[in-house]
């Protein structure tokens, strides 16, 4: 088996695992192996588990004696009796058979460890992906709802099932609500996956949810919500440790998350960003738990259990480390794994008498994707629970709870075990409610007087953990304590603080002043509690709450304090920027410490702040961002240097700022050098007395500052205020070298008419500084090159100055720079000739790789240009040979942009030197991302279909290698360019000559956008070196990013066109240039226009509506046209091929790869196929409408929908 | 071809014989009255509201024993927390056009604003401009084939208090209820703007809540099981059917009157032990209601009138069985049609991941689930027509 992808994913539960992990890797089923089918007996499972030493497994039911087929949760009740959720009818039912899974309660009577009697509570179900009991029956998945079960006559069997919640997501029945479990406060707590759209209607309104999340429902109030909206991809473990912190499994990726971080304010239907997780990654995972059991030994408490069900078969574990605001961990050995490919923890729990139950799937297959969900050797009938046991520790007394009495049960809320304090919640939550108010209240008192007692300070935290229980069991009661609230707040235990401030989001609706409640924690000294204050505040969608959370920086912060305030701030951006934007007095930006007002301007686009109303901040805020406008920060710089604020007149010049935020920017931890030319191109548009008036600060700069960028900037304001560039005039008496290149550099920022004023000091420095460090000459040389004020004597200065060994290279770049800069610099009768010589050894001396450096690219142009004066005067041959010889010495520069919105380079072939040094710059000015890939001859399309296959199995893992994939058939590449962004690629050429490909590997791009790199063994005399496609206006307009839309934003937009009449002329007309801007026409025929690569869009009215379009314009890779569908082919040595599936039988399988040349087949041997897949994935883009306005969008869809 | 998901087959229909169902007491030239055909197909589509009707049977059950000899059938495309303009669905399923096409709906009954009335009287203009929208668009569509459908739009319902004491108290329950009239008054408003028969149902149910002592919903917004008999029996009242139990007959000319009594879906609190039959218009004069040789009433004219309550066991226990076995079958085939409609593992079937393998194996399921529901219809249509055949004679008193 040579199945890289796979392994490569596998090695991280194999590094960590057993050696022996590695064989059950190799015959998995689910990664290629055959299904094996003699493993079915319990017993032989038995030999095949493996505890880790010091533990004892053991078998306490299978499917030979009770009807547990396809197990798939678990719980205990307040008798400690196990009950099981059977769901054999997975993946769904078939027409004919009625679905007849199973909640079942199995008993340990005889107390042997091995259940001995069963009872079967509820049948009929369908897919019951996950339950909990409580609230005096069972709350159980029934997709599409949360159906609630009740036994009312007590004979253990139910007898009346009422569906409670509708309208959860069924896209994939796997991903359906699952996890269940109560969280401390007495809220259910079950989440879903990826591709489901759930909306449910509550009495307080309907409740929605996309792609992904965690709900939080409140039984007795009937009140559900969105807990998380993060883009999971099937979440399947949730537990609550000791102090109420949640840890959330997310089982495809592996992922395993600080829950905490993610649950703040998301309305529907955004998510959160990606955060990072906390554990290493295994996967795929199914159910979690911690280790709080005194039979299990000290050091494995508090541990994160965690099953993995492919590769790795058993559970693994993590020491959990608090760290920060939140937790990291470190993995220890894991607690158990099985050498049966059928075995498949999915769940799992501590029971009453702290050993720990699994719930064994018992199957060979358990993939979706790799089988039909209707494949016949999916197993229906088998299952198993296993129980850990610790052999050095006796077995815990299982607590009575359904048979205390209620003051008992509240004490037994003092339990060690996590899951006995779950289990009394739960069981009080049935209680009467005047009985527990009583009990708890007693209970209360007695803590209180327990402390007295004792004064003890070592079991201050166990008290407050008891007042905690207590504050949750009025959580549970829906009984709002502020009281009780309040203390905990302010409790000794910071983890108490910490789940209070949780309580206090929970019951913002209901505390009089939850915005002081929560503001208040923003100061706790705890940084967990400062976070949960601003996950509370996230939730108060009011001005005054995102001011509150900005309060958190004044504490230290850390990777999730920045995480959460980012996204609390920027979940009420609705609420603060309407006040930036309003011009109510006094400005809110006033109102903040100076620090906050910062950060919140910091979380907004350039865009918005440019837009925002004059204000100092907001104008210090445009000037400092390299990227505003010059034109914007001139204003900014007027407005804050002009007028009057607050009844006090403002003296300051612009020059006096400029040397202030010169002096900050010289003190700054970095500086950006763009942010000193920035401030130096303001400093030469102010007039020479106001910086006259400033001139102590400037000497200062000039004198003191700590950069170089600072001293040049003051120097050049010097210079501009004294209309004087002379060294003598603005530097020191002692000029050190130092000094000299400042002032140099100043010199290269003056306006034209005073750089040539410094030309006979510059010039003089050769002279007078001759034979010592060089460093000063280079600069000079550089300076007097940029003097363009009479050129040639610029140039006659530097020509002078080419045989001199410490600058020649310099003098000779200077004189590219200067050739470039005013092509008349050259002296009237030639003075080439002499160059020519430097110029080639120059070329032929310098290190290859240095070829790209600017210095080497000015003189290999300047020796460009001598060989063309030199054709154009003589004609003659030599001229031409010189041509060559020096385009044959250069390295190729190139520069390479999409043409926004059409999937293209702007450069179809360039042609370099086989060898040869090349230096690609790409300029993503799309508004998609992109990347360059350079592939071997011929490969191009392998290489594209690999990384769209490679996007497909591992979108996370092809995504952080920039969608390139791994394989020898790519020999260079930039990364993942986003929008805006340049990357510069530096290789030397391949030594064969030959047509390489370059192309965009961006999943589904590299059908189109792609190019040929010629590499010759040599070029020719006229060759070009330099590419770079004229920067012409696209054929249609440059589009400005909008939004990155989603369906859900755009349906009510769309929706009205399912019925619109036809369309008027304007709007056609509107639609049909939209068509073409969206880059639709590249690829799609409409209305006898456009490209053939996708399926022509003719006869869309005929088939879809337009939301449907909308849908498939948005979501491309949902759903592909069957004729477009490619079929992937990976081949044992490693090769991908893949297109449209053209034959397949036994000896072979005919595969059309090229979209645009249909006659291309390609045949695969079936002994050299190592995989065959269908892609789900499309070629066209998505994305294409982020540039559009809604109203657009209607045009674009009313003209796929009625174009004549 | 790009692939779309089959929502099943397209019904082919003979041409709907015209037989309008006259609503006892009203008038039946009113535009906007729904009017009822041999054949339709009736749809519901809209909120959970509708889509709970389902799960308890006794709208469609009641449906169709009110009318036996239209030969009615019902789907319920009803999806959780739609509304006008926001029905967010599982990639490719298809919008509910698509679906309306597929059962070739003749009918369409629109559950809208229970959703959208919690955007409060800010939300009305958008709920109005909507709604109207919506219900323009819906009845210019020919599901069916040939001609437009025929709609009505049904009120929302009001909320209720939960004598628990879970869920809402009893203040914010009032303004929920204020809230939601609004949205009821906006609907009606609109609906007879655009001449769609709206069937008030808000009134009725608000009564129901206010006679029974035991909660009528299972969260204060979703009725139960009790609550649904309740509101089933004001819709079916506001579709034109008589109360269960209750036959009107008119007869200009008394003598051997043929009455065709309606089997009765039992309730939830019980089975019904008596039917009221009502005879208008008789000669004057004294008539006997007989089944066979027994004799189930005696009264006059003007009794007849006013409705003779018959309290027979073996008539009435035929009635209650057959009604019972109906209830059965729509439940049965509600259950089947909703698996199908809203089948689990959708990215499967239509969606993202239905190649490689869901293509093969889902399209004969769905086929097979099509038929079965088919069956279903018909053996529903069946035990909605009442084998009893009673004679009113005119006899000596």
């Amino acid at each position: 088996m040579n199945r890289v992808p796979l392994l490569a994913l596998l090695a991280v539960a194999i590094a960590a695992g057993p050696a022996v992990a590695q064989n059950v890797a190799d015959e998995e089923p689910n990664l290629g192996g055959e299904p094996r089918y003699e493993a079915r007996d319990p017993a032989y499972a038995l030999e095949h588990l493996h505890p880790a030493e010091g533990y004892e497994v053991s078998l306490f039911a299978s499917e030979q004696d009770f009807p547990i087929g396809n197990p798939v949760a678990l719980a205990f009740d307040s008798r400690g009796r196990l009950w099981v959720a059977t769901m054999p009818s997975y993946p769904q039912r078939l027409p004919d058979e009625e679905p007849d899974d199973k909640i079942v309660i199995l008993e340990d009577r005889d107390g042997d460890g091995r259940a001995d009697h069963h009872t079967v509570f509820a049948r009929g179900l369908h897919v019951p992906t996950g339950f909990e009991l409580g609230d005096g029956g069972v709350y159980v998945a029934q997709q599409p709802n949360l159906m609630f079960i009740e036994d009312t006559d007590g004979d253990d069997v139910a007898d009346r099932y009422e569906v409670i919640l509708h309208g959860f997501g069924t896209e994939d029945s796997h991903h359906s609500i699952s996890a269940f479990t109560w969280g401390p406060g007495g809220a259910l707590y079950f989440q879903e996956g990826v591709f489901h759209h759930s909306q449910v209607e509550t009495p307080y309104g309907p409740v929605r949810l996309v792609d992904a999340g965690v709900f939080r429902y409140k039984p007795r109030r009937f009140h559900l919500e969105v807990f998380v909206s993060y883009p999971f991809a099937n979440p399947w473990g949730h537990v609550f440790d000791r102090w109420g912190q949640n840890f959330i499994a997310d089982a495809s990726g592996g992922s395993n998350y600080f829950g905490a971080a993610i649950t703040g304010n998301a309305p529907y239907p955004t998510k959160r960003r990606r955060m990072k997780v906390f554990t290493s990654i295994v996967r795929p995972t199914s159910g979690c738990e911690i280790v709080s059991s005194r039979h299990f030994p000290d050091e494995a408490q508090g541990n994160f259990l965690i099953n993995n069900t492919i590769g790795f078969q058993g559970i693994k574990q993590h020491r959990v480390i608090e760290e920060d605001s939140g937790f990291t961990s470190e993995e220890v050995e894991p607690l158990l794994y099985s050498t049966d490919i059928n075995f498949r923890p999915v769940d799992l729990q501590f029971g009453p008498d702290g050993s720990l139950y699994v719930v064994d799937w018992f199957n060979p297959l358990i993939g979706h994707m790799q089988y039909s969900l209707r494949d016949e050797r999916r197993d229906h009938d088998h299952g198993r629970i296993w129980r850990v046991r610790h052999g050095s520790r006796p077995l815990l007394e299982p607590p009575e709870i359904a048979a205390a009495s209620t003051p008992a049960l509240v004490r037994l809320l003092e339990s060690y075990e996590d899951r006995t304090r779950y289990r009394v919640r739960r069981e009080l939550r049935e209680r009467p409610r005047d009985e527990v108010l009583a009990a708890v209240e007693a209970w209360l008192d007695d803590v209180d007087a327990r402390e007295l007692d004792t004064g003890d300070d070592a079991n201050v935290s166990d008290l407050e953990h008891h007042r905690l229980e207590a504050l949750w069991l009025y959580q549970n009661l829906n009984v709002v304590e502020p009281a009780l609230l309040g203390r905990m707040l302010d409790s000794p235990e910071p983890r108490a603080r910490a789940a209070a401030t949780r309580v206090a989001r929970f019951w913002r609706r209901e505390l009089d002043d939850p915005l002081a409640i929560l503001a208040a924690r923003t100061e706790d000294s705890f940084p967990r509690t400062r976070l949960e204050a601003l996950l509370g505040l996230s939730y108060l969608e009011s001005e005054p709450a995102a001011l509150a959370a900005l309060r958190t920086l004044d504490q230290q912060s850390d990777y999730y304090l920045d995480y959460v305030l980012g996204e609390t701030v920027d979940t009420l951006e609705d609420f603060w920027l309407p006040a930036l934007e309003s011009d109510r007095e006094p400005p809110l930006l006033d109102a903040l410490a100076p620090p906050l007002a910062t950060y919140l301007l910091s979380r907004l686009s350039t865009r918005k702040l440019e837009r925002l109303p004059t204000h100092p901040l907001t104008d210090r805020a445009v000037l400092r961002r390299a990227d505003a406008g010059v034109e914007r920060q001139r204003q900014a710089l007027t407005s804050l240097t002009s007028g009057e604020r607050g009844g006090r007149s403002v003296r300051e010049t612009p020059a006096m700022l400029l040397a202030g935020e010169l002096a900050e920017l010289d003190q700054a931890e970095s500086a950006d050098p763009e942010r000193f030319d920035r401030i130096a191109l303001h400093l030469m548009e102010q007039d020479a007395p106001s910086l006259l008036a400033a001139r102590d600060e400037f000497e200062a700069l000039a004198g003191n500052g700590a950069r170089q960028g600072t001293r040049s900037a003051a120097i050049a304001a010097l210079i501009v205020a004294t209309g004087d560039p002379s060294p003598a005039n603005v530097l020191p008496r002692r000029r050190t070298d130092d000094r000299l290149i400042d002032w140099l550099r100043a010199v290269d920022s003056l306006p034209p008419a005073l750089r040539g004023d410094a030309y006979p000091a510059v010039s003089s420095l050769f002279d007078e500084r001759r034979g010592r460090d060089p460093s000063v000459l280079d600069a000079a040389v550089r300076t007097l090159a940029g003097i363009t004020r009479d050129a040639g004597r610029s140039f006659r200065r530097l020509a002078d100055l080419v045989s001199d060994p410490d600058i020649g290279l310099a003098t000779l770049e200077g004189l590219g720079q200067l050739t470039a800069e005013v092509p008349d610099a050259w002296p009237a009768g030639g003075g080439e000739d002499a160059l020519i010589e430097p110029v080639l050894a120059a070329l032929r001396d310098a290190p290859p790789r240095e070829l790209t450096s600017p210095r080497y690219r000015r003189i290999h142009d300047l020796g460009l240009r001598i060989a063309d004066r030199r054709i154009d005067r003589s004609g003659g041959e030599r001229g031409a040979d010189l041509r060559e010889e020096i385009v044959n010495l250069g390295a190729a520069i190139v520069t390479l942009r999409p043409v926004p919105h059409q999937m293209l380079f702007d450069l179809e072939e360039f042609t370099v030197r086989a060898g040869g040094p090349v230096e690609i710059t790409f300029e993503n000015i799309d508004v998609m991302p992109h990347n360059v890939v350079v592939t071997r001859p011929g490969a191009l399309e392998e290489v594209g279909r690999a990384a769209d296959a490679e996007a497909e199995r591992n979108p996370a893992g092809a995504e952080a290698s920039g969608y390139v994939p791994k394989t020898p058939l790519v020999l260079f590449r930039t990364g993942l360019v986003q929008p805006g962004e340049t990357e510069v690629m530096s290789f030397n050429a391949p030594r064969e000559p030959g047509l390489y490909p370059f192309v965009c590997t961006f999943p589904g791009h590299w059908i189109l956008m792609k190019g040929t790199m010629r590499v010759v063994e040599r070029l020719d005399g006229a060759a070009i070196t330099r590419y770079a496609a004229p920067r012409l206006a696209p054929d249609v307009p440059q589009r400005a990013f909008v939004a990155d839309w989603k369906y859900e934003m755009l349906e009510t937009d769309v929706a009205p066109l399912e019925a619109a009449p036809p369309a008027s002329d304007e709007e056609l007309e509107r639609g049909r240039r939209l068509f073409l801007e969206a880059g639709c026409a590249t690829c799609h025929q409409l209305g006898g226009a456009g490209g053939e690569v996708g399926p022509a869009l003719d006869d869309v009215r005929e088939r879809l509506g337009a939301l449907d379009t909308l849908r498939h314009i948005l979501e491309p890779s949902d759903e592909v046209a069957e004729d477009y569908l490619t079929t992937l082919v990976e081949t044992l040595d490693g090769r991908f091929y893949s297109g449209l599936l053209v034959e397949s039988n036994d000896e072979a399988v005919r595969i059309r790869s090229n979209p645009l040349d249909p006659n291309h087949v390609e045949t695969i041997p079936r002994e050299e196929i190592e995989s065959l897949d269908e892609s789900s994935l499309s070629p066209m883009p998505s994305g294409l409408l982020s540039t559009l306005q809604p109203s657009e969008v209607q045009d674009l869809i009313r003209y796929v929908l009625h174009a004549p | 071809m790009i692939g779309c998901y089959d929502p099943g087959p397209r019904v082919k229909k003979l041409p709907a014989l015209l037989f309008a169902i006259v609503a006892a007491g009203a008038s039946a030239a009113e535009a906007s009255t729904l009017q009822l055909r041999h054949g339709d197909r009736i749809c519901l589509v809209g909120n959970t509201f509708a889509e709970r009707f389902q799960l308890f049977g006794y709208s469609e059950s009641g449906l169709l024993a009110a009318f036996p000899d239209l030969e009615l059938s019902v789907r319920n495309l009803a999806w959780s927390a739609d509304e006008t303009a926001l029905r967010p669905r599982p990639l490719d399923f298809g919008a509910v056009d698509r679906h309306l096409e597929a059962q070739g709906a003749d009918v369409v009954l629109l559950f809208y604003g229970a959703n959208e009335s919690f955007a409060g009287d800010e939300g009305l203009p958008a709920f109005r401009n909507d709604l109207g929208r919506l219900l323009r668009h819906v009845s210019k569509q020919l599901y069916n084939g040939s001609e437009p459908a025929r709609i009505a739009l049904v009120s929302p319902i009001p909320q209720q208090t939960l004598p628990s004491g879970h869920g809402l108290d009893e203040a914010a329950v009032e303004r929920r209820n204020v809230e939601l009239r609004a949205y009821a008054e906006a609907a009606e408003a609109v609906a007879t703007e655009n001449g769609v028969p709206f069937l008030d149902i808000f009134d009725g149910v608000a009564a129901a809540f206010a006679g029974e002592p035991a909660p009528l919903t299972v969260n204060g917004v979703h009725l139960n099981e009790a609550g649904y008999w309740h509101a089933s029996r004001v819709l079916l009242e506001a579709l034109g059917a008589s109360s269960p139990g209750t036959v009107v007959a008119s007869a200009e000319d008394g003598a051997g009157l043929e009455i065709r009594p309606p089997v009765l879906p039992p309730g939830p609190n019980g089975k019904p032990d008596r039917i009221r039959i009502t005879v208008r218009d008789l000669v004057p004069g004294y008539y006997a209601l007989r089944r066979g040789d027994q004799t189930l009433a005696s009264a006059s004219d003007a009794d007849w009138a006013q409705g003779v309550d018959i309290q027979a066991t073996p008539a009435i226990s035929a009635l209650v069985e057959a009604g019972d076995a109906l209830r059965r079958v729509v439940l049965h085939k509600s259950r089947l049609f909703f698996d199908r409609y809203r089948a689990v593992n959708g990215y499967y079937i239509y969606g993202g991941r239905k190649e490689p393998f869901g293509v093969h194996s889902f399209p004969p399921e769905m086929a097979r689930f099509d038929a079965l529901v088919g069956e279903l219809d018909d053996e529903a249509r069946d035990l909605a027509r009442s084998d009893e055949v009673w004679r009113l004679e005119r006899v000596d008193r």
